[in-house]
């Protein structure tokens, strides 16, 4: 756990953003990247390292951030949804519907896909919770950040390092 | 060369998945792409329909400068095929990140009013030089793998 400090306050902080409608809309798909490479900063910071970053250990860094910010933007996504029984799922429910309607499978299997929907919606307008919603969010963002945050962190050390050696040949 | 097609494909398929609507239309074949990558690209960007571009009725599923981070680093990767990229000056890469920053500040502060092109074309050059970073990083990260494992 120590050794993702760094990876655990941005991440943190990642996930924060990833909610908040007003941050969302600032940074877009740059916030877990973003977070990737201060991560790394900090984690220099705290271990008072000054040379050269090594690839994997970015590349750590980077993936535990986007991980951490996977789980806690879920936790407030879900949190969001609990408290308001509303959701993106929720207000674009008829167009699901219809969606599904077009997809070319057999009629059963579409029976059960609109049961399916039925039951979370419900579950989400009565009780704010869905344990399938709550799964395809955290699979969902566990995917997806940890792929950008593991590019972040492989883009981040080759910056900081570009700048060691920029500096190393001005000294 | 495996790594570079591996890249190329990826990205491809990423910006597939971007104009998901529009294959739905094309063939149903596709309705299953659409279903799944709503949600995914939900967790990559804000999907504010303002900023989304749209096409005959169609729209992107990430908005005008994620579209142009894509599109950028696809270009790149596809010229990664022919001739290996090499790790661009820093400063490249801090010159591409103020013009999208510039951009961002500027629209939210009313300096002017949000453009899609600006925005798309501002996110082509950060893409490109993003995606040398990235190709250079994996392969000096194999490059180090094997050499450890070597060792």
């Amino acid at each position: 756990m120590k050794k993702y400090l760094s990876s655990f306050v941005c991440g943190f902080g990642a996930g924060v953003m990833q909610i908040v409608p007003v941050a969302k809309s600032f940074s877009c798909c740059l916030i877990i990247p973003a977070a990737a490479y201060l991560s790394i900063l900090l984690d220099r910071k705290s271990t008072g390292s000054t040379g050269r970053i090594i690839l994997s250990r970015g590349l750590m860094l980077g993936l535990f951030t986007g991980l951490y910010a996977a789980l806690f933007g879920s936790i407030f996504e879900l949190l969001i949804t609990f408290i308001t029984k509303t959701n993106d799922i929720v207000s674009a429910f008829p167009e699901l519907h219809s969606m599904i309607s077009s997809f070319p499978i057999s009629e059963e299997l579409r029976e059960q896909i609109h049961m399916m929907l039925n039951n979370v919606y419900d579950d989400i307008k009565n009780y704010g919770f869905s344990w399938l919603y709550s799964f395809s969010v955290i699979l969902n963002n566990l995917a997806v950040n940890s792929i950008f945050g593991s590019l972040g962190g492989l883009v981040g050390v080759q910056i900081i390092n570009a700048r060691i050696n920029k500096s190393g040949r001005h000294n | 060369m495996l790594l570079r097609s591996t890249l190329f494909i990826l990205i491809f398929l990423w910006l597939a998945g971007v104009f998901s609507e529009l294959l739905l239309h094309v063939s149903n074949v596709f309705s299953f792409l659409r279903f799944f990558t709503g949600g995914f690209y939900s967790a990559v960007c804000h999907q504010n329909p303002s900023k989304v571009i749209e096409y005959g009725g169609f729209s992107t599923l990430v908005c005008a400068r994620c579209l142009g981070i894509y599109f950028g680093a696809l270009s790149a990767a596809l010229l990664n095929l022919f001739r290996k990229i090499n790790l661009p000056d820093v400063k490249l890469f801090y010159f591409a990140s103020l013009i999208m920053f510039t951009d961002v500040v500027f629209v939210k502060f009313s300096v002017y009013s949000y453009n899609k092109n600006i925005a798309f074309l501002s996110g082509i050059f950060w893409g490109m030089i993003l995606f040398a970073y990235i190709s250079v990083g994996l392969s000096t990260l194999i490059h180090d793998l094997r050499t450890v494992q070597e060792k």
